[in-house]
């Protein structure tokens, strides 16, 4: 095929097109400074976005990361192992790419009286292109600069509503959380490399023997490389951040941080864990299986995502409580790892981790929609919404049940065939028995406050007279595409859960 | 002819078209429905006849043909197969030829006589009542013909959803709903345990068709040939505990004691509604299914001996209820469970092809004398009480003579039909209760019975017809149209001659092959071979005795059943055929107390759903109440007062957060690090 | 004896020192109090006001824009130290060497030009520009 004529540095492709459409902007506001021409600048931002995601997807056809034994083209190594692309790199990229369009198409209403319009889109941009760096990333020097690219813009963009205090605190917390969290893993990467020597993932699995001596100071540097992993994913206990930054954020900032940074958070979890730290070599060295943080931290952080979910009142808050849950049902994908194997539970997490971008990035778009219209921001203030604007109503009904896994709706087979897979790994952890209850139980109870909100909006009277409310054109289309999507997920599921598990099956093997 | 099966599937489908019509355009059609649903029956009453010429006239003489599987699984029988399927299928040879045609006949009449009944009489509702009828006949045609237990389960429980329908058609009165309601939990009880014994038969044997190789019945009799264990019982033991459940469904239906106390309260229900009920439909569909898997009984001396003597109590105990009744139906109603004793034991002493005579000649004449007091009512404005009758002879011959017919046919007078079946019945008993005590003693009951019935019956006769008019609205009857007189007439020359089928009294002793009846059900027209009345015969386990020779027996017993009837008839002449009768109550003492109580059969029945259910079902809500809910309540009472703390947790503090961070990263690690062993 | 009584000695004897050169300060200094030692100290200065006051923006601008230029420069030395080499080198073309080179000073000539176009390095402004941007 075609790509493998290209140089070896276009397989990064995907991530160039952001970093393109990031300088794009600037030009352009370079040339008109502040310009307020928002079909332009969001016009371009949704173009870039959609193009990376056209080029990713050529790249899953074209075979790129499929094992060469397998007709592909094999997994692409670019400077010397620093950046590799492989399946799982793509099934990442398509989530960051879907999501960025997503959320560039529905801030051009959102924001649309908004001051800084060039400086809000090239920081998403930014943003993304730290997260699909993220995804081919493979040494923990990439790691942590691509995990810092895709941070530092975000903070920018939770504070980005100046005159709004609850955004400007928001974006300090993060930042702040932020700055203790990368400290701690870079503290991490500094003694995983002081243990085997190296920084890049292949040559740390090589060189594991060589850190017998430094068992505890590796095992050490595992936990907070964890920590790392735990702040980017919004999981216990350095979910903190999480709340009040989805709370303060601009919605679709929102939906940004809590599934396309999420997401890329877990696929470097996923490549770092899988790839330099094979479970029984590493066992043998530091003592413990690192599977064991793993099993606590998915328990507890979907625990208490959703307990502290089921009790609020404002919708955006409960969102991000749902989405601290989530974090934690994603992780049993690494819970689920073992000596001899454990795929079929990390692509059970992938694709969990696929179908939540949308219905994930859906619902905060109809938080950003019930902001645009100035309803309010608790239950009671959505309620009858469904009378005057029935398709975003509906739309709303399908990710709620989704997210809390209603048949036949997509969610409800991610979660199912996590369920599923994770009884499967029991059998080689017999603590994943209980990772499984917790996940049924915690589903359960993510029911209550999910239909809780399908209940104020479509079954309560409003509480007092409302306008005529808008239709905004972009954010109308991103919610209706974000719930076809979720739809759509589940006769497309086959393929997505193969793509799910080869990807999951190459990573580990 | 073979092709005519072709057809077979219309049979059924007629009335369901016809109940289609009749609810979807029914208030707007000139009869409200009467037309589709006279048309639908007579055209399956036409096609029913083709499929009697056809399985006589045909080479293999039977149809069998599987339609549709709804399901297959591989799910493991006991006995050793491995996949299991559902299917809806067809099964006609010649006993569900026959009664097919017993069926779409009496339906077709009543059908006809409800043009009168119903619509003459100005009733509302009438495209309910015709949409009613409508699928109450296609349930009944559809489990007929059924080529498997669970199919015929499922048409069995719309024939008894049906008879709820219509049993409470007048549902703004109190009595109906609650007469309806009464039909279906009771039958509904039996049901139960029918349901249980197809999930048994399903499980032991991996299939629930009724014939062909892989029938459950040729596999139960290779199970008990092989003399295996199911289940952990001897396979007899097997057979007979799985045939006694699908028994209770046939008791509940077929209203043989104890569960026969629903049926006196379903004459609620529109006379024609009874009459199909009694003759054709809901009753008959329980003796049917007896009759369908009789291969199956056969195999059980235990469960046939049940089943005979549970037949020969009904029949007893019934008849004596009926003997004080003062309501027309009543007495009617206690006549039909008596009948159906009659049939239960006949089929349980292996007397196949006497069961099912009967059952042919009851469903003909029991329409006809309910037609028949339908037709007394409608002369009578609306009056059911046969003390204020009387004299109605000669205003209305027609009427009077057949249903004269249908009286000589039930209490058995010889040459009606209903001496010839039931005299055969009590001979096929008579033989094998020689040899089996047990037996005997149903047949004395049956044999009492016979006095008791002739008794009733001409009481009824008598206290209808005869003497003089005794209110005013007898002396000055209502007339009858032809809807009503028509039927009346061909079931009144039908009950007279059906005997003609089986004379096999008569055969025996000329020795003239004229028991067309019995080489029919033998196979002899044609036939699936183990299906037939002699294979049912070599298995069924009875010794046969006689009294001196065979034919000194026939006789015997054919004149003492014929003798006790006479007998009751003249008792009744005696007491009740006098210009003004009286109720002669006194006579019987305190029997009468215990006879017009039926037997206290409801009082303990409602002690046992009031007392004994109702308080079982308290206390099962109040556990469900307080433990179950209270749990779950519980269970979100915790997740929300734990969500609502863990709230807390995030006091907007960011001075806080970090120091949770640190604390619950240094938590972790030192469980880790105790655990790996990193500190020593 | 393991690493970690090492580690915890080290860290004892760390907070030692301090703790003790202050007791032993404490025990040594003459001790003569006056107002003006407790106040803060300004390079010899009077202090005047708090120390919260509030820095022109400018300031981080400027110090931002120095980072910026300032790493590109780290990373242009030793490129052209050895940019003859690489071009003398067999494996690698001009393409090679010079390309990557010039995508990132282009990429920083980007971000400068958007930055002087913003109004980073604006010291001032006339009073038709701060009537236009009044909320910048």
């Amino acid at each position: 095929m075609a790509v493998l004529e290209l140089p070896q540095w276009t397989a990064l492709a995907p991530a160039l097109v952001f970093v393109a459409t990031a300088l794009a902007l600037f030009v352009i506001d370079s040339i008109n400074p502040h310009t307020r021409n928002r079909s332009l600048l969001a016009g371009t931002t949704a173009v870039g976005a959609l193009a990376a995601l056209g080029v990713t997807v050529w790249f899953m056809l074209a075979g790129v990361g499929t094992p060469t034994a397998e007709g592909g083209l094999g997994v692409v190594e670019l400077f010397g192992g620093q950046f590799v692309v492989d399946q799982m790199t793509l099934f990442f990229t398509t989530v960051v790419s879907i999501v960025t369009a997503l959320v560039a198409v529905a801030s051009y209403d959102y924001m649309a009286d908004h001051t800084y319009q060039s400086e809000y889109y090239s920081l998403i941009m930014l943003a993304a292109t730290g997260m699909a760096a993220m995804a081919a990333a493979n040494s923990l020097v990439t790691v942590f600069i691509a995990l810092e690219l895709a941070s530092l813009p975000s903070y920018a963009l939770v504070a980005i509503l100046k005159d709004n205090r609850g955004s400007v605190e928001a974006g300090l917390k993060y930042f702040l959380i932020g700055a203790l969290s990368s400290a701690i893993f870079l503290y991490g990467i500094s003694l995983v490399y002081g243990a085997t020597g190296h920084l890049q993932l292949e040559a740390i699995a090589d060189n594991l023997d060589g850190a017998d001596a430094y068992g505890g100071l590796l095992g050490l540097g595992i936990l907070m490389l964890i920590g790392g992993f735990a702040y980017k994913t919004a999981s216990v206990p350095f979910h903190f951040w999480a709340p009040e930054a989805y709370e303060g954020a601009p919605a679709p900032i929102s939906a940004f941080l809590s599934s396309a940074s999420k997401a890329a958070g877990f696929v470097i979890a996923f490549r770092v864990f899988t790839t330099a730290f094979p479970v029984e070599a590493t066992t043998a060295v530091i003592g413990i299986d690192w599977t064991t943080a793993f099993v606590v931290l998915a328990i507890v952080t979907m625990t208490l995502g959703n307990f502290a979910a089921a009790t609020q009142d404002n919708v955006k808050r409960m969102l991000a409580y749902s989405s601290i849950g989530h974090a934690g049902y994603a992780l049993i994908g690494l819970a689920g790892l073992s000596a001899d194997g454990g795929e079929l539970v990390m692509g059970a997490a992938m694709m969990h981790l696929f179908v939540y971008g949308f219905m994930n990035t859906g619902a905060f778009l109809f938080v950003a929609l019930a902001e645009y219209w100035g309803v309010g921001r608790t239950f009671e203030d959505y309620n009858g919404l469904a009378r005057q604007a029935p398709v975003a109503c509906a739309a709303l009904g399908i990710f709620m049940f989704s997210l809390a896994g209603i048949p036949p709706l997509g969610g409800f087979w991610s979660k199912y065939i996590l369920f599923t897979e994770t009884i499967g790994a029991a059998g080689t952890n017999g603590a994943m028995l209980v990772v499984a209850a917790a996940l049924v139980v915690n589903s359960a109870l993510s029911l209550y406050y999910y239909s809780r909100l399908v209940k104020a909006v479509w079954i309560e009277d409003p509480i007092g007279e409302r306008d005529a409310l808008a239709q905004p054109i972009g954010l109308y289309a991103a919610i209706v595409v974000a719930a076809v999507l979720t739809v759509v997920a589940l006769p497309a599921f086959g393929p997505i859960a193969d793509a799910a598990q080869q990807a999951a099956a190459v990573a580990i093997g | 002819m073979e092709g005519l099966f072709d057809y077979a599937p219309a049979i059924a489908l007629f009335p369901l078209a016809a109940f289609v019509i009749a609810l979807a355009f029914g208030p707007k059609l000139p009869k409200k429905g009467a037309i589709p649903g006279i048309v639908a029956t007579g055209g399956s009453l036409l096609l029913s006849l083709a499929m009697l010429a056809a399985v006589a006239g045909g080479e293999e003489g039977y149809y069998h043909e599987t339609l549709f599987t709804w399901a297959a699984g591989d799910a493991a029988g006991e006995i050793g197969t491995d996949a299991i399927e559902f299917t809806f299928g067809i099964l006609i040879d010649p006993l569900a030829a026959l009664m097919l045609v017993i069926v779409s006949l009496v339906a077709f009449l009543v059908h006809v006589f409800s043009l009168e009944y119903m619509n003459a009489e100005g009733e509302t509702g009438l495209p309910r009542y015709y949409a009613g009828l409508g699928l109450f006949t296609f349930s009944m045609l559809a489990f007929v013909y059924a080529d498997n237990l669970l199919m015929a389960f499922m048409f069995f429980e719309l024939v008894g959803l049906c008879s709820f329908l219509l049993i409470g058609f007048w549902f703004r009165t109190r009595s109906a709903p609650s007469a309806a309601k009464k039909a279906f939990l009771v039958t509904r009880f039996g049901d139960y345990f029918f349901l249980i014994g197809v999930v048994a038969i399903a499980a032991t044997f991996g299939t629930v068709q009724f014939a062909g190789e892989d029938s459950f019945v040729a596999a139960a009799a290779a199970a008990i040939d092989d003399g295996g264990q199911l289940f952990g019982f001897d396979a007899e033991t097997w057979v007979t505990i799985t045939g006694l459940l699908v028994l209770g469904g046939v008791i509940g239906k077929s209203a043989q004691f104890p569960l026969h106390t629903w049926l006196p309260d379903a004459m609620e229900g529109p006379t024609t509604v009874s009459a199909l009920i009694h003759a054709a439909t809901m009753v008959a569909a329980g003796v049917y299914l007896v009759a369908r898997m009789f291969g199956y009984y056969a195999l059980s001396p235990t469960a046939l001996a049940i089943i005979a003597f549970v037949g020969g109590f009904t029949a007893l105990f019934a008849a004596t209820m009926g003997v004080v009744k003062d309501d027309i139906k009543q007495v009617l109603a206690y006549s039909t469970i008596s009948q159906y004793g009659y049939m239960m034991l006949g089929l349980g002493v292996g007397g196949y092809v006497a069961g099912v005579f009967h059952l042919m000649n009851h469903a003909f004449f029991k329409a006809l004398l309910f037609l028949g007091s339908g037709a007394v009512i409608v002369l009578m404005h609306h009056e059911q009480d046969m003390w204020k009758m009387g004299g109605l002879k000669d205003k209305a011959p027609v009427t009077y003579y057949t249903f004269l017919a249908g009286a000589l046919a039930l209490a058995g007078i010889v040459p009606f039909s209903g001496f010839w079946s039931k005299d055969e019945i009590l001979y096929d008993a008579l033989i094998v209760g020689l040899e089996q005590p047990l037996i005997m003693a149903a047949y004395a009951m049956g044999l009492i019975a016979v006095f008791f019935t002739g008794f009733y019956t001409f009481r009824m006769v008598f206290l209808t017809f005869h003497g003089e008019p005794r209110t005013e609205t007898a002396e000055d009857p209502h007339s009858v149209g032809w809807a009503i007189k028509a039927p009346l007439l061909v079931l009144g020359v039908l009950a007279t001659v059906a005997g003609l089928a089986n004379l096999a009294p008569v055969a025996k002793l000329t020795g003239a092959e004229i028991s067309f009846l019995e080489y029919w059900l033998d196979g002899e027209y044609g036939g699936l071979e183990a299906l037939t009345y002699h294979s049912y015969h070599e298995t069924v386990p009875f010794e046969e005795g006689a009294i001196g020779s065979e034919t000194t027996t026939m006789l015997l017993g054919a004149g003492l059943s014929l003798g006790l009837a006479l007998a009751g008839a003249f008792t009744a002449h005696a007491l009740y055929n006098v210009p003004s009768p009286t109720r002669h109550t006194e006579k019987l003492g305190g029997a009468y107390d215990v006879l017009r109580s039926n037997y206290y059969q409801d009082e303990y029945q409602v002690w046992l759903a009031e007392g004994l259910t109702l308080p079982v079902a308290r206390a099962a809500d109040r556990f469900d109440q307080t433990v179950i809910d209270g749990a779950v309540d519980g269970v979100s009472s915790v997740s929300l007062f734990g969500g609502d703390r863990v709230k807390r947790i995030q006091s907007g503090i960011v001075t806080n957060y970090a120091a949770l961070l640190v604390a619950g990263f240094i938590a972790l690690l030192i469980v880790l690090g105790f655990l790996g062993g990193w500190f020593l | 004896m393991n690493d970690w009584i090492a580690i915890g000695a080290l860290a004892l004897v760390g907070l030692l020192i301090p703790l003790g050169m202050m007791a032993v300060s404490f025990l040594l200094r003459p001790s003569v109090p006056e107002t003006s030692k407790r106040a803060t100290y300004e390079s010899g200065e009077v202090p005047t006001g708090g120390t919260r006051i509030r820095f022109n923006i400018q300031y981080y601008m400027v110090a931002l824009l120095f980072l910026v230029f300032d790493i590109e420069t780290v990373l242009l030395f030793p490129w052209a130290v050895v940019y003859q080499d690489a071009l003398a080198a067999e494996e690698y073309g001009i393409v090679h060497a010079l390309g990557p080179m010039i995508a990132f000073v282009v990429i920083l000539l980007i971000g400068f030009a958007w930055a002087w176009r913003t109004g980073a390095v604006q010291w001032a402004r006339t009073p038709e520009q701060v009537e236009a941007g009044a909320d910048r």
